[in-house]
Parts: C-alpha cells; sequence; structure tokens
C-alpha cells in the first residue's frame, strides 16, 4: 500500500496587484500558510511522500526570504518531498532551483527533480518526473514514461506540469502538452499533474491537484490537496481531495432594477466573513437612497471580509422625488441635479452619475441635521 | 412712503425751530445758495430715521454755539396711506416716539420697528454706517455720491433681493451659492482653479504613478536581461558541451601536420638548390683564379725586356750629370779667390775710416772745452755785476703808494699856502738904504715884499716898532690848513728819508734806471749760462772728461799703413766684396746641383741593374715551367667543374618551379590559426560561462521579478487611486459648471424685472441704449449707440457725469421695484447732479419727473435756475417759518 499527497502550483510569491496593499500582504502570506497545513497533513495521514507537480515559485527570480521561508514551510513533513518545475519556475541554465541549492535552503528530505531520471521514493515505488527546462516546450515531456524500461517491478508515478490534450477549456494555453492517456501508455499507478488550478480528475489515474490556495474568482475547486492511495498498479488509485486552502474567493455579479435588488446586495454584503475575498460587479439602475444603502453596507463588509473588490460603474443613479426633497436639493441646485440624472444617458454616464453622486453628498453634508439618512 | 411735514429744532445752524409743510406726494424741490442749511435738512431727516435717539455719537448735529442744546426732529408722514409720526430728541432730552397704525411706540421699539418697515437697520455701537442704511441708504443721495453706486447697493441687496423674488414669486435655491463654495473647495483641492490642471493629492498620485511607471520600466528592463542572459547561458553551455565532446580543432591540427610536412620537403628541395649554387660560384671562382695566374706568368718575360731599357737610361744620365760637375769645379775654385780677396780689401778700408773720425772727435770735443770754459767766465763776471745792481735797485726802492702821496701832499701845500698868501697881507717896501727896518727881527732889505698873517712887529730902528695885524676872513683857518699839509708832509719826507719831492723824484729815476740795468746783466747771463753758471761748470767739466777718454781711444789705434790704404773708400770695398760674394754662391750651388744629379744617377743605375738581375733570375728558375704546366692542368679540371655544377643546380630550380612554398606556408598558418581559433573560442566560451554564471547569481538574489510584482502591486493601487481621484475631479469639475450655469440663468431670470426698470429710464436718457445688471444687482456693462457706432463698457469706467446719471436712474428703477413688492420708497437727491450738463440735465428731469408719478421725490439744489422746469415750484429754505433763527454758520 503506497499513499501519497499530491499537490501543484502553490505559486509561491505571487503579488495579488488588484487589492489594497494589507489585503494583498495578507494573500501573499496565505501561500506559505498553506505549505505550512499541506505539511501539516501529510504528518498527520503518515504518507510516505509529497509530490508537488510544479509551478511551486511564482517566478525564477523571487527573493531570497521567499525562498527560505518555502523550504521552512515544508518543515511539519520530515518525509519525501518531491518537487518538479513547472512553467513559472522552469529549470533553466540559472534557475530558482540553482539559487535555493546555493543557498543551501533545501532540506535533505526534498528532492528537486530537474532532470528526467527515474528514482525510487520511500523504497515503494519508482517515481518518473517530467520536470520543464525551458518555460514553454511544445514537445510532450512525459513520452519518456512510455519507452522507458522498468529494472525492477515496483509500481509507477509519473509527476508532470503541462496541459492534457483535448481536455481543457480551448482557451488555455497549449503550450507544454501531455498526450491523454499518457498514464494508460505508460503504465503508470497514477499520474500527478499541475498547471491547472482547481481539482480536476482526468481519467481514472489521471489528476489535476489544483492549487492548494485559491488565487482567482474562478469556481473551479481550487484549494485542496489529492490524498492518493494506491494498493497496486493494477488497481484503480483511491483519490481523496483534502481541503488546504483558507480564503474564499467569490464572484457576485447583480443587475439592479428594483429596490429588492439593492436589499439582495446588502443581505450579500451581510453575510461576508473574514476569509472572504469578495468581487462584486453591479449594472442597472438604483435611487440615491438605495446607493446609500450600498455604499453603507459596503463600507461594513470593507471591513469585515478579507477584500472585496467592487465594480459599479455599469450602475446608473436615478434620483427619485423623495430623493430631491430629502437633499433639499430646490432653486437651481434642483435643475443642476435633474439635468445630472438626465446626462447619466448621454455619451459620459460615468462623469454625471459621479457628479450626481458629488452634489448628492454635498447637500447630504449641509444639511446634516435634516438629512434623510447617513 | 410720503413725507408730509419735517420740523427741526437745535440742528446745527437751526437753533429756532424750521418747519417745512406742504409736502407734495411727486417732486418736491428746494432751493437755497450753498451753506444755507440745505444739507441740514437732509441730515436731520437721515438722522430721525437712522440715529439710534440714545446714540451720543451724533455731537455734530448740535448748533455749533451751543453745547447743551438738545437737537430734535419731528416728520409726519404716510406708510401705506396710514398717518404716522417720528418725533426724535437727541443728546440732551433723549426721546423717541413713533406713532403709527393709532399705536404709539417709544424708544428702541419704535426705531426697530421702523427699520423693519423701511428696510435698514441700526448700528450695533456708535453712529449710523452706511452698510446698516439699506434701502433708504440707497435711495438717499447725500451730496456728491449719487455715481457711487456698488457699495450701497451691496449694503441693501439683501433688502432688494427680497423684493425681487417677492415680485417672481419664485424660490432661489435655498443655500445654492454654499453648494457651490462647497464644491468649488473640493474642486480646487484636485484641480488648480484657473487651467484645472491636477494639484494636492491628485497631483502627488499622478507623479507618483509616473515614477513607479519608470521605476517598474526599469525592473522590466532588467529582467528582461536577466532572462536573456539566462537563454545565452543554456546555449552556452549547449555549444560548450557540444565542441567539448566534438573538439573539431584536433581535425585541424591533424590537417595541419600535413601541410608542415609539405613544407619541410619544400625547403629540402630548396636547400639543395642553394648548396649547388655555391658549388657552380666555387668551380667559376677556380677557373677565373687559374687563368689570371696563367696571364701573370707570360707578363714575367716581357719585365726582363723593360728592365733592360730602363738600365740603359740611367746609364746615359750617369755620364750627363759627370760632365755637368766637371764643368763647375774650376769655376767655383776661382770664385772663392776672389772673394776672399774682397773681404781682405773691405777690412783694411774700415781701418782706415775709425782712426780719421777718433782723431776729428777729439778736435771737436776740445773746442767745445774752450768754449763753453769762455761762457763760464764772462757768466762769473755777468753774476757779480747783476748782484750789485739788484743791491742798489733794492736800496733805492720806494713804495710806489708812498711817492703818489708826496705828490699829493706837496700840491696840497702848495695850494694851501696860494689861499693864504692870496689872503695875507703884504707889505711893500721901498725904504731909503740906511734904513733899518726888520719885520719879526728879519732884516729887510730896500725893495722887499713881505705878507704876513699873524701879528708881525716890523721894527724900524729909530722909529720904532709898527705891527701888522692882518685881517681877513678864515686866515686863520687857511694858516692851519698849510700847517697841517705842513706838517704832514714832514713827515712824508721823513719817513722816506728825502729833503723834498724833487730829491724823492730824483731818486726813483735812479731805481727804474738801475732795475733796467740789472735785467739787461741777467739777459747776458742767461745768454752764457741758460742753466745757471754751476750747471755750465758741470758741462764743461763732462766734455773735459769725454775729451780725456777720445784722446786715449786715438792713441790706441794703430796709425794706418799702406798702398792699399789710400784711394779706396769704405763703401766702395764694400759693394766690391759684395759682388765677389754673389758670384761665389751662385757657383757653389750650381756645383752642388751637379754632385747631386750625379749621385741620383747613380742610384738610378744601382737599382735598375738590380732589378733586372732578379727578373733575369725569375726566368731562370728551373720550377717556374713546371708550374705553368701545373696550372694549365688545374684550369681544366675547373671547367670541368662548372659544367657539371650549372647542370645540377639548373636540375633542382625545374624541380622546384612546381611546388609554391609561399602558398605551403599559408596553408601552415591556415591550419594553425584556425585551430588556434576554435581552441581559445572554447576557452573564451568557457570564461564566458563562469562569468555569466556570476553575474546570473548575483542578479538573481536581488529578487527582481518579485521586486516587479510588488512595485506592479503599487502602481496597480496607484492607477486606481488615480482614476478615483480623475473621476472625482471630473465630476466636481463638471458639476461646478453645470451648478454656475444654472446659477446664472436663475440670476438672469431674477434680474428681470430691475432689468425692465432700468432700461425703462435708460430710454429716457440714452435711447436705443442697453445696460447688463451685474450680479450684485449694481449697473454693469452699458452699450450705447454713438456716433462710432455701439460702444460697450462698463459702468465704472464712465465718466463721473453719466455715471451720476446713471446712479440716479438706477436708484429710480430699485424704487420702482421695491414698489411693486409692496415696499415703502422716497427718494431725496441732494445735489445729486452738479456734474451734468444742461442738454443731460434736461433728460434727468424728465426722468424725475416721470418717476415722481409713482415716488416722493425730495430734490435740494442750490442751482434754482437750473430746475425752475421740473414741472413743481421751488421752495426756498430762507421762506420757511422759523429760517433765520439760527445763528449763520461755519461749516
Amino acid at each position: 500500500m503506497i499513499s501519497f499527497l499530491h499537490t501543484a502550483d502553490w505559486q509561491i510569491g505571487r503579488v495579488f496587484a488588484q487589492f489594497e496593499t494589507d489585503d494583498a500582504a495578507a494573500l501573499f502570506e496565505a501561500r506559505f500558510a498553506a505549505v505550512e497545513r499541506l505539511a501539516s497533513i501529510a504528518a498527520d495521514r503518515g504518507v510516505d511522500a509529497v509530490l508537488v507537480a510544479g509551478d511551486v515559485f511564482d517566478a525564477q527570480t523571487v527573493a531570497e526570504k521567499t525562498i527560505r521561508r518555502l523550504f521552512n514551510a515544508m518543515q511539519g513533513f520530515t518525509g519525501t518531498w518531491v518537487l518538479i518545475p513547472g512553467n513559472h519556475d522552469a529549470a533553466l541554465a540559472e534557475s530558482v532551483w540553482n539559487r535555493a541549492h546555493r543557498l543551501g535552503a533545501i532540506p535533505d528530505n526534498v528532492i528537486v527533480c530537474l532532470e528526467p531520471r527515474p528514482f525510487v521514493v520511500a523504497g515503494k515505488f519508482t517515481l518518473l518526473p517530467a520536470p520543464l527546462t525551458q518555460r514553454h516546450t511544445y514537445a510532450d515531456l512525459t513520452e519518456w514514461f512510455a519507452t522507458h524500461v522498468p529494472s525492477d517491478d515496483l509500481p509507477r508515478v509519473g509527476l508532470a506540469h503541462g496541459s492534457v490534450q483535448g481536455i481543457l477549456p480551448a482557451d488555455v494555453d497549449s503550450t507544454n502538452p501531455i498526450a491523454a492517456g499518457r498514464a494508460q501508455s505508460a503504465g503508470l499507478a497514477y499520474l500527478g499533474l499541475g498547471d491547472w488550478h482547481g481539482t480536476k480528475q482526468v481519467d481514472s489515474k489521471t489528476w489535476y491537484a489544483g492549487t492548494p490556495e485559491s488565487d482567482r474568482f474562478k469556481a473551479n475547486e481550487s484549494g485542496q490537496a489529492l490524498l492518493v492511495a494506491i494498493e497496486s498498479t493494477s488497481l484503480e488509485p483511491i483519490v481523496t481531495a483534502v481541503p488546504t486552502g483558507k480564503f474564499n474567493w467569490r464572484q457576485l455579479e447583480q443587475h439592479m432594477a428594483v429596490d429588492s435588488d439593492v436589499d439582495e446586495v446588502v443581505q450579500a454584503l451581510d453575510g461576508v466573513s473574514g476569509n472572504d475575498v469578495l468581487h462584486l460587479r453591479l449594472s442597472g439602475t438604483c435611487n440615491l437612497a438605495g446607493h446609500r444603502k450600498l455604499t453603507a453596507a459596503l463600507g461594513a463588509a470593507r471591513a469585515k471580509a478579507r477584500a472585496i473588490l467592487w465594480n459599479a460603474e455599469a450602475l446608473r443613479l436615478e434620483p427619485t422625488e423623495e430623493d430631491i426633497q430629502t437633499l433639499r436639493a430646490d432653486g437651481f441646485v434642483g435643475e443642476a441635479l435633474q439635468e445630472l440624472r438626465e446626462q447619466q444617458a448621454s455619451a459620459e454616464p460615468e462623469l454625471a452619475r459621479d457628479a450626481l453622486l458629488a452634489l448628492a453628498r454635498i447637500l447630504d453634508d449641509q444639511a446634516p441635521a435634516k438629512g434623510a439618512c447617513a | 412712503m410720503k413725507l408730509k411735514r419735517v420740523r427741526i429744532e437745535n440742528f446745527k445752524r437751526f437753533r429756532a425751530p424750521l418747519e417745512l409743510c406742504d409736502f407734495a406726494d411727486g417732486l418736491n424741490l428746494f432751493v437755497a445758495p450753498n451753506e444755507s442749511g440745505k444739507s441740514t435738512v437732509a441730515e436731520a431727516i437721515r438722522a430721525a430715521f437712522f440715529e439710534r435717539h440714545k446714540s451720543s455719537a451724533i455731537s455734530g448735529l448740535r448748533p455749533w454755539s451751543d453745547s447743551s442744546a438738545t437737537p430734535s426732529v419731528e416728520i409726519a408722514f404716510a406708510l401705506g396711506g396710514k398717518p404716522a409720526r417720528l418725533s426724535k430728541a437727541f443728546l440732551g432730552k433723549k426721546r423717541c416716539q413713533l406713532i403709527i397704525d393709532g399705536k404709539t411706540l417709544e424708544g428702541a421699539e419704535a426705531e426697530d420697528h421702523l427699520g423693519e418697515l423701511l428696510g435698514f437697520s441700526f448700528a450695533g455701537k456708535g453712529a449710523s454706517s452706511p452698510e446698516h442704511m439699506g434701502i433708504p441708504g440707497l435711495l438717499w443721495i447725500k451730496q456728491g455720491t449719487s455715481h457711487e453706486i456698488a457699495k450701497v447697493v451691496g449694503f441693501a441687496s439683501d433688502h432688494l433681493r427680497n423684493a425681487m423674488g417677492d415680485s417672481l414669486g419664485e424660490l432661489a435655491a435655498t443655500s445654492g451659492d454654499e453648494v457651490i463654495k462647497a464644491v468649488e473647495t473640493e474642486r480646487n483641492q484636485l484641480l488648480t482653479p484657473s487651467t484645472e490642471a491636477p494639484r494636492g493629492a491628485y497631483g502627488e498620485a499622478i507623479k507618483r504613478r509616473t515614477a513607479l511607471l519608470e521605476e517598474l520600466q526599469l525592473l522590466r528592463v532588467e529582467i528582461n536581461a536577466y532572462r536573456i542572459a539566462v537563454d545565452r547561458l543554456a546555449a552556452l553551455r549547449l555549444d560548450h558541451g557540444q565542441d567539448g565532446e566534438a573538439r573539431p580543432w584536433l581535425t585541424l591540427r591533424a590537417q595541419l601536420e600535413q601541410a608542415q610536412v609539405k613544407l619541410a620537403d619544400a625547403l629540402g628541395l630548396a636547400q639543395r638548390r642553394t648548396a649547388q649554387e655555391l658549388l657552380l660560384k666555387q668551380a667559376s671562382a677556380q677557373v677565373d683564379a687559374q687563368r689570371q695566374q696563367l696571364q701573370l706568368m707570360a707578363r714575367d718575360d716581357d719585365a726582363v725586356k723593360l728592365r733592360e731599357e730602363k738600365l740603359e737610361a740611367a746609364q746615359d744620365k750617369l755620364a750627363q750629370a759627370n760632365g755637368q760637375l766637371q764643368a763647375w769645379e774650376p769655376r767655383h775654385a776661382q770664385a772663392e779667390h776672389a772673394s776672399m780677396r774682397a773681404r781682405d780689401r773691405l777690412a783694411a778700408a774700415r781701418q782706415v775710416a775709425t782712426w780719421q773720425a777718433q782723431e776729428k772727435a777729439v778736435t771737436e770735443l776740445a773746442a767745445q772745452v774752450q768754449a763753453l770754459s769762455r761762457s763760464h767766465r764772462q757768466a762769473q763776471l755777468k753774476q757779480e755785476e747783476l748782484t750789485s745792481l739788484q743791491a742798489e735797485t733794492l736800496s733805492l726802492a720806494m713804495p710806489g703808494a708812498e711817492l703818489k702821496r708826496l705828490r699829493e701832499v706837496t700840491e696840497s701845500l702848495r695850494t694851501a699856502q696860494a689861499r693864504l698868501d692870496a689872503v695875507s697881507t703884504a707889505l711893500e717896501f721901498r725904504l731909503q738904504p740906511s734904513a733899518k727896518v726888520q719885520v719879526a727881527g728879519v732884516q729887510v732889505n730896500a725893495t722887499d715884499r713881505l705878507t704876513v698873517v699873524e701879528r708881525t712887529g716890523i721894527d724900524i730902528e729909530g722909529v720904532g716898532r709898527i705891527t701888522v695885524l692882518p685881517g681877513g676872513e678864515g686866515l686863520q683857518s687857511l694858516i692851519a690848513d698849510r700847517d697841517q699839509q705842513r706838517k704832514v708832509l714832514a713827515e712824508l719826507l721823513q719817513r722816506l728819508g728825502v729833503a723834498n719831492l724833487a730829491a724823492a723824484e730824483e731818486r726813483e729815476r735812479q731805481h727804474v734806471q738801475r732795475a733796467a740795468e740789472a735785467k739787461a746783466a741777467k739777459s747776458v747771463l742767461e745768454a752764457h749760462a741758460p742753466k745757471g753758471v754751476a750747471a755750465l761748470a758741470v758741462d764743461i767739466a763732462a766734455l773735459s772728461t769725454k775729451l780725456t777718454e777720445a784722446k786715449q781711444a786715438l792713441q790706441n789705434l794703430t796709425e794706418p799703413v799702406g798702398a792699399e790704404t789710400a784711394g779706396v773708400s769704405v763703401s766702395q770695398a764694400e759693394s766690391d766684396e759684395s759682388t765677389a760674394k754673389v758670384i761665389l754662391e751662385d757657383a757653389t750651388s750650381q756645383l752642388n746641383d751637379s754632385k747631386l744629379a750625379v749621385s741620383e744617377a747613380m742610384a738610378l743605375l744601382s737599382v735598375a741593374s738590380e732589378e733586372l738581375a732578379a727578373a733575369q733570375a725569375t726566368l731562370a728558375d728551373p720550377l717556374r715551367a713546371k708550374r705553368k704546366a701545373d696550372a694549365s692542368h688545374a684550369l681544366t679540371d675547373a671547367l670541368a667543374n662548372e659544367t657539371t655544377a650549372r647542370a645540377g643546380v639548373e636540375a633542382l630550380a625545374e624541380q622546384l618551379r612546381t611546388l609554391n612554398v609561399a602558398l605551403l606556408q599559408q596553408d601552415v598558418e591556415r591550419f594553425e590559426r584556425s585551430a588556434k581559433q576554435l581552441e581559445s573560442a572554447y576557452a573564451q566560451r568557457g570564461s564566458d560561462i563562469i562569468r555569466l554564471e556570476a553575474d546570473l547569481e548575483a542578479k538573481g538574489a536581488l529578487g527582481l521579478e518579485e521586486a516587479a510584482a510588488d512595485k506592479q502591486r503599487e502602481l496597480d493601487h496607484m492607477e486606481r487611486r488615480c482614476t478615483e481621484l480623475e473621476r472625482r475631479a471630473k465630476a466636481l469639475s463638471h458639476l461646478l459648471k453645470l451648478l454656475t450655469e444654472k446659477r446664472a440663468a436663475l440670476a438672469r431670470r431674477l434680474r428681470a424685472p430691475l432689468q425692465r426698470h432700468l432700461n425703462h429710464y435708460l430710454q429716457i436718457l440714452f435711447p436705443g441704449a442697453g445696460i447688463e445688471v451685474s450680479d450684485d444687482l449694481s449697473p454693469g456693462r452699458i452699450t450705447r449707440v454713438g456716433t462710432n457706432g455701439a460702444e460697450t463698457g462698463d459702468f465704472e469706467e464712465l465718466s463721473v457725469g453719466a455715471r451720476e446719471q446713471m446712479g440716479v436712474v438706477a436708484r429710480l428703477a430699485y424704487a420702482d421695484l421695491l414698489q411693486e413688492a409692496g415696499k415703502p420708497t422716497l427718494l431725496i437727491l441732494d445735489d445729486a447732479l452738479v456734474h451734468t450738463d444742461k442738454d443731460r440735465l434736461g433728460q434727468m428731469k424728465r426722468v424725475l419727473y416721470d418717476a415722481a408719478q409713482r415716488h416722493q421725490i425730495l430734490v435740494f439744489s442750490c442751482h434754482p435756475h437750473a430746475w425752475q422746469d421740473l414741472g413743481v415750484a421751488a421752495r426756498e429754505l430762507s421762506h420757511a417759518p422759523g429760517y433765520g433763527g439760527g445763528e449763520p454758520s461755519t461749516p
């Protein structure tokens, strides 16, 4: 009985530019924490090894501190770690791996496969790695799995990074191809893959583990690792997904038309938790009161969630009579307000809406005591 | 509001009450000359309305002569058709009462109520100031202020706006201006007001974004360079590995070796050719040498013949030289003999000449000694004579001055005596021969003539004594003078040792004579002994010695004897001797030459003989024939060798012609270079790899991509911020423009009624003109049609006169506006149109007359004639009850 933890796409050193500084820092940190959790899970389950299918680092030239921190995060599991380079950290003439090696940061129990050579792990199975030695390759690096003649009868496990032909969406980069049915053709007990950030089964013996900590707004089952148990080569491996992610990346799109739409968004915002990374995209129309409610709910949610991206550029404001009365927008100010409202349908709707909001805010400020609502 | 009656008491020049009644509802014209209190009336009305009755700041209203008086005003007026009465007393007995609507209000309450009704307020403290006067401040024109309007309009603006608002029945924005201000403030935080350029936080964000972009760009460039370097390293390693295995330079090395062998072969042939060429050269040299030797041997025979000829010639020369010698030997002996004889004769002639000369010298010397001795004797005599003459001269010598003095004194005495004689008494005697007469004891002769100068007794024997007492003037002084001269003369004579002047003169003559004689003696002496007598004696002694020596020398000479001594002079002998000598020398020289020629010829002969002997010996050598035969053989051998060597050289040259040594050398060079190049490229690549590795190692340590990602994050953040701020700035700018436009449109609507009233009056004053109403409701730009077409200008740019007219017109328009809004109006013009010309004043009168249809207007003027066509009777203040009760004022 062989057991190992299959993971991939750690993307250590990734910077989340779309977020504010503190949020970006937390998400950066989260990737180290995910590795710590992986080590802890591996130790708890007593697996024979942890196999990492590429893209361990997000870039070749990351800071020295980042390299050292990664290997420190792996300390929780003293068994064998097998790492292969992916397209982000390919084993180039000079690579992050050379640096890690020079720094002496790689512990003895961590095997970094920079060359396609088989080796026996924990005396139980032969590992066939397909490390990327170029950023992009158009040849199938797993081809040698099929031609390799074993010198023993240990089960063989493949580890590769790339796109299995014909199963991933067409828009995914077609470089670093892997032939479909490679596990079958090479007589592998299991083929562990990386590159696709969600967990995905390709065939009975081939899996993408996905990234252990989500890094984008796509509902693709990311944030987990695969626990693999193999009885024998002839049997199918038993694969169990283990959750490893901390942050919950969600995306919400809402077209606003009636007041209850506002309430729904407000409700969603009220329901956020500390580990949520939320992207809200609003369109349609709402009145000033509704907008004030949204703004208030957003403020409250921002204080609770890890990070919120707010996109309301497509939202149009329709001030109601009540809005205008509330603002005491009489005389020429009232006329200006009406005109801005109409301008929202013209060539520069955003400008008109922003000006409308600014006017509403200033009017609110001018009459704080009589203001309709905060 | 209509005034009905005004009563003033104790106001400036009006101490006694002045009452003005029967005010018309329309125009009221009050005329009075300057300083007759017309402004005081206007001032009293203002004080009644505007000044708190308790204010002490208006002490200037008191009559100038009475500091304790209580100025008081009472005004009866109608407001909204209802009668009202205001009475106010200031300073002394302060009081205020307003009776209106049947109510009576007192004090401050009355004042405040009035303010509310008329549209003004009171100063917090002290005298009222223009900003509190509101509508009356605007409508009541003080003397000389009608052209200043903007400020007073400002003070009345709230009231005016109210009036207009009411008239339009439209609401202005409650707090529109504050909204605009807030928007503007916010806009100004992000954009500059003038050009709307980013500033503040927005400006900073843009700057930061640019900086970040640049920094990121730099990082990207570095990352790209790093990537390229990594790829280069991979490529280098690949090439290096391939070269390390293939070692392409080894092939080239093999090719090099082959080329080297070929080249060595070619070089060997060339060497052999060189050796062969050397052999050929040697053989040729041998041929030449043998030929030369044979030629030399042939020359020996010729040499013997030549030597024999030479010997013969030498023998001929010797014979010739001997002939010469024999000819010259006797001639030489002859010349020698002649020369010897000439020498002897010359010696004898010289001996004779010497003796004769010495003899002559002795004679001459003796004569000299005799002559000198004679002179010496003469000189001695003369010397003695000179000495005695000099002594005599010295004894006769008299100082020249003394002699001169003696002459003078003698003359003086003679003169003095003459003078005395002239005045003395003369006594002439003619005596009888027996008579004995003595004068002063001296016997007188018979015919004597005497003179007396002093008391003189004449004793006549027998007769007794007759005393003569000479008289005459100055007699005594003359006597004294003469006596003085006489005494001086006596002294002088005594000193000189002479009896009288004549003696002195004689002595002087003798002195001169002696001196001349001494001089002559001295000349003679000098002729005999120029250097003195003693020197002459020395000369004589010296000459005597010489003479003695000469005599001795003569005695020593042998006196010449013989025949030869006579007749031949020394010079003749010398000439003969010289001629003989020349002849001898010539003979000697010729003899010597002959001898030399002989000896030379003998030497030549000897050499020629030897040479001939040698040459003959050579020819006679038995070995010589053998040597000649040997040489012939050797020449034959050498010629054979030469032919062989030449053939060898030609054969090798033929062989070499097919081989190109230079090309072979180039081949070697080329292969060697190529091999080296490949090797060094390999080494270079090796070191490049090492360098690149080190470089990448160092660069990798910088964590460029992570840094770039971080920078990108910062930049994205800044982009978001810039976008937000830009949107905000744009929105605010847009909003501000919109609000400003809306406000302007509203303002235009609000000002419309005022505009209408203003246009009404303007058409009367300037037909066809148009005027804008400013934001502050004061008159703004005016457009008039003049001779040059339409002209537009600001109100403030108008002349004072035009502004004055416009000021009144504007006020009338405000009054119309206020009246429409149901507000009370009253216009007071205190000398308001003083800068206006006659024509314009005419127009203004039409304007005022028109306005008076709606408003009560009080016009105060000091020009009654100017206003006589206003349509109302002018009222003169002096005719009012109470006028003149006060003292004349001095303002």
